[in-house]
């Protein structure tokens, strides 16, 4: 933001004011896109705004708000992680394929309900661990071993793939008792709108929360916003900045992972290769964190503004299903906003690279000659 | 009085590399095929034999296509073009369109959609100088959702012609609006010409074979011989550098992104040939594993370094990989994980040499 000294200077205090209230704008602008959509839909379609839509949209976006935590997380940091997509998949079918060892060592259904526990407890627990590790090793590559994000992750993703494949033989994994199933997506209050309220949507809400307060309000997470705007700088400011990008890396594998396990057990199957065929949950991610206002060279950004803009992208899928459009124009639409988000992006910060010689107070100073000259010219 | 240290630390950091790290960084490529060579050979001894390896170089020759034109993008310092499945999708299903007016056509406007979106590539990673890997990434979803879209979902077969044919895709309805006739065109010996592009055999050898060859030839002269490839190398090395002495950097990325377009379009072209059906999914994880051929190349991704020799060396190690992983018996998936992991390793440790000397961040 510029300051003028000279306040008499109508002129530039008039665009002083103009670009606060745009900046605002374009910061808040996912939620002002969001009720956008909204109206436009609920105006075209009314059930849109019934519980019938509602409460499945919602359902459907918390695989990829989950994602989109761990993703906000890695490019405020300045880097990327295109291996989520993976990852989800190996905490799904990991979970699965433990649970179903474990159950089978423990003694299966004769056990009771304390092998059912023990059993998902340690199933859960290897899946975690799992993404843990897979972030740790992009971290690790990443802030130590100096490799771009982009190699190391596309190299994790075509890895994980490979494994995932080989560790389900290709097939569809269903847990043997499927309990938990019933408990984790069983709603609390059986009421129109309040059924989308499962114990899967308070864990969910309760993760965003925390990683949201992480981000903006602690030490921690200020600082990592300060690894992603300046790398040099908070070096010398006394920041661990490999620690906190490794850091990064293995929030994002855990939330991805995390991710998966949960749609895993909700739906009680999964499947080595969920969104290759479909709309791939990388693009959905991308572009929600992109369009939910996360500067690309990172830096800047909010885990709750990434999971507005997820719920953006879902309900304009379901309103275009809605509209009889079918499933090929989601993927259509997906690209397309996901373009004109990174063009507008990237064009700001082209308008911004013209203006970084650009001196102010000269500027100032022709405007002023200008104006006086324009005096002597009517008085003259 | 301030106790001033007079003797200075002498700078013991490095500044030379030892002459085996030279070596290999040079002929890297060289040394993986020979071990692999021995390998190859003490576990099979037909492995050597010349169908054997006439069989890797063709299973590899669609790649070498893509490879090549993904290393003028690398090369020039951004660092890949993801877009490129999807381009080599797209085109494919352009050639099955228009092969109806004859395979020349059909080639001409495949090459012309690769064209377009090289130029849309390079104006917006060029003149706008976004994010290359989000941008190609957002283009090759758009060109996903493009063609599902406008296929509503279906695929299209070069010799089929039914009346229902002409009620999806790109320009089909609009060929059967402008000439009504078009159904009775015989569609038999063209969808055959087209069909044997992948199948022609002259001198005994597949057709791709030799296209590898030509485009490799072309990239290397074009690479490392005109003004053009020198720019490139400037431009790669340092942008800005690039910047002040007077080379047009936008364009020179532009056609850097055109190379990598085109030469996926024709690898496209092939590859639907090969399948006898145009859809989405011709060319998938092409992008992937094309930069780790060129990675395994010794191409570096801060641009400006390595050789089209370099690319055909790592396409080769890649075909020879997945030979020898065969005759032991391994499945693709596995595959698909041990090249992952080879590819991770190799960039380790090329990173870490190159950065122990200072030089590199890539």
């Amino acid at each position: 933001m510029r300051k003028t000294k000279n306040t008499s200077n109508v002129l530039v205090l008039k665009r002083f004011d103009n670009s606060k209230i745009f900046e605002s704008l374009n910061d808040n602008r996912i939620y002002v896109f969001l009720i956008l959509v909204f109206i436009i839909m609920s105006i075209g379609k009314p059930q849109f705004l019934g519980p019938g839509n509602i409460v499945p949209m919602i359902k459907t976006s918390l695989l990829p708000i989950l994602v989109g935590i761990g993703f906000t997380y890695v490019m405020i940091g300045g880097n990327f992680d295109l291996s989520v997509g993976a990852v989800i998949n190996v905490g799904a079918c990991i979970v699965m394929g433990e649970f179903n060892r474990f159950f089978a060592i423990f003694g299966g259904d004769a056990g009771g309900t304390k092998v059912l526990v023990l059993s998902w407890v340690i199933a859960i627990a290897v899946a975690l661990a799992a993404g843990a590790a897979v972030g740790l090793i992009n971290g690790l590559l990443v802030a130590k071993g100096k490799v771009h994000s982009f190699i190391v992750t596309i190299g994790m993703l075509t890895t994980l793939s490979g494994f995932v494949y080989t560790y389900c033989k290709g097939n569809t994994i269903s847990a043997d008792n499927s309990k938990f199933v019933d408990i984790l997506e069983k709603p609390f209050l059986n009421v129109p709108y309040l059924q989308v309220i499962t114990i899967r949507f308070v864990i969910v809400v309760i993760v965003l929360v925390f990683f949201e307060i992480l981000l903006l309000r602690t030490k921690w997470g200020r600082a990592l916003l300060m690894v992603g705007s300046n790398k040099e700088a908070s070096w010398q400011a006394g920041i661990n900045t490999d620690k906190k990008i490794i850091w990064s890396f293995v929030i994002s594998s855990c939330t991805a992972a995390l991710a998966g396990i949960l749609f895993a057990i909700s739906m009680n199957a999964a499947v080595p290769n969920y969104g290759e065929r479909g709309i791939n949950p990388l693009m959905l991610v991308l572009a929600a964190t992109i369009i939910g206002g996360t500067v690309m060279t990172g830096g800047s950004g909010s885990v709750v503004k990434t999971a507005a803009a997820v719920i953006t992208i879902q309900s304009i899928f379901n309103g275009l299903i809605m509209m009889g459009l079918g499933f090929d124009a989601q993927v259509l639409a997906a690209g397309v906003l996901l373009a004109l988000v990174v063009i507008y992006e990237s064009y700001s910060l082209y308008k911004q690279g013209l203006k970084k010689g650009e001196r102010v107070a000269l500027l100032e100073e022709a405007a002023e000659l200008k104006a006086k000259k324009k005096i002597a010219k009517s008085n003259a | 009085m301030m106790n001033v240290k007079t003797d200075m630390k002498e700078d013991s950091r490095k500044t030379k590399q030892n002459a085996v790290t030279v070596y290999f960084t040079k002929f890297g490529v060289l040394v993986m095929i020979a071990a692999l060579a021995g390998i190859g050979m003490m576990v099979s001894p037909n492995f050597m034999s010349w169908k054997n390896l006439l069989n890797i170089l063709n299973a590899v020759s669609y790649l070498g296509i893509v490879a090549t034109g993904i290393s003028f993008v690398i090369y020039a310092g951004q660092y890949g073009d993801l877009s490129a499945p999807m381009t080599m999708a797209m085109s494919g299903v352009i050639c099955v369109e228009f092969m109806r007016y004859g395979l020349i056509y059909g080639i001409i406007a495949a090459v012309l959609t690769g064209v377009i979106i090289g130029l849309i590539n390079g104006f917006l990673v060029g003149k706008l100088k976004t994010n290359a890997i989000i941008w190609t990434l957002a283009m090759n979803f758009i060109l996903e959702g493009l063609v599902r879209w406008s296929y509503k979902g279906t695929q299209i077969y070069p010799d089929m012609a039914n009346a229902k044919t002409y009620t999806t895709g790109f320009f089909l309805p609009l060929m059967a609006k402008l000439d009504p006739n078009i159904l009775k065109l015989d569609l038999k010996s063209k969808a055959a010409a087209f069909n044997g592009l992948a199948a022609t055999y002259p001198l005994g050898l597949p057709l791709v074979l030799f296209v590898m060859f030509a485009v490799m030839i072309i990239g290397f002269i074009v690479m490392s011989k005109t003004t053009f490839g020198n720019q490139l190398k400037v431009v790669g090395s340092s942008y800005n550098v690039g910047k002040m002495s007077g080379i047009n950097c936008t364009k020179t990325i532009m056609l850097a992104f055109v190379a990598s377009s085109v030469c996926a379009s024709i690898a496209g072209i092939f590859l639907t040939s090969l399948n006898q059906v145009g859809a989405f999914y011709i060319g998938q994880g092409y992008d992937f594993i094309a930069v780790t051929a060129i990675i395994l190349g010794g191409m570096s991704l801060a641009g400006g370094r390595g050789s089209i020799v370099g690319v055909f060396g790592g396409v080769f190690t890649l075909g020879l990989i997945s030979n020898i992983l065969t005759l032991f018996g391994i499945g693709t998936f596995t595959q698909k994980m041990i090249t992952g992991v080879i590819f991770i390793i190799v960039v380790a440790v090329n990173a870490s040499s190159l950065r122990k000397l200072g030089r590199d961040y890539a």
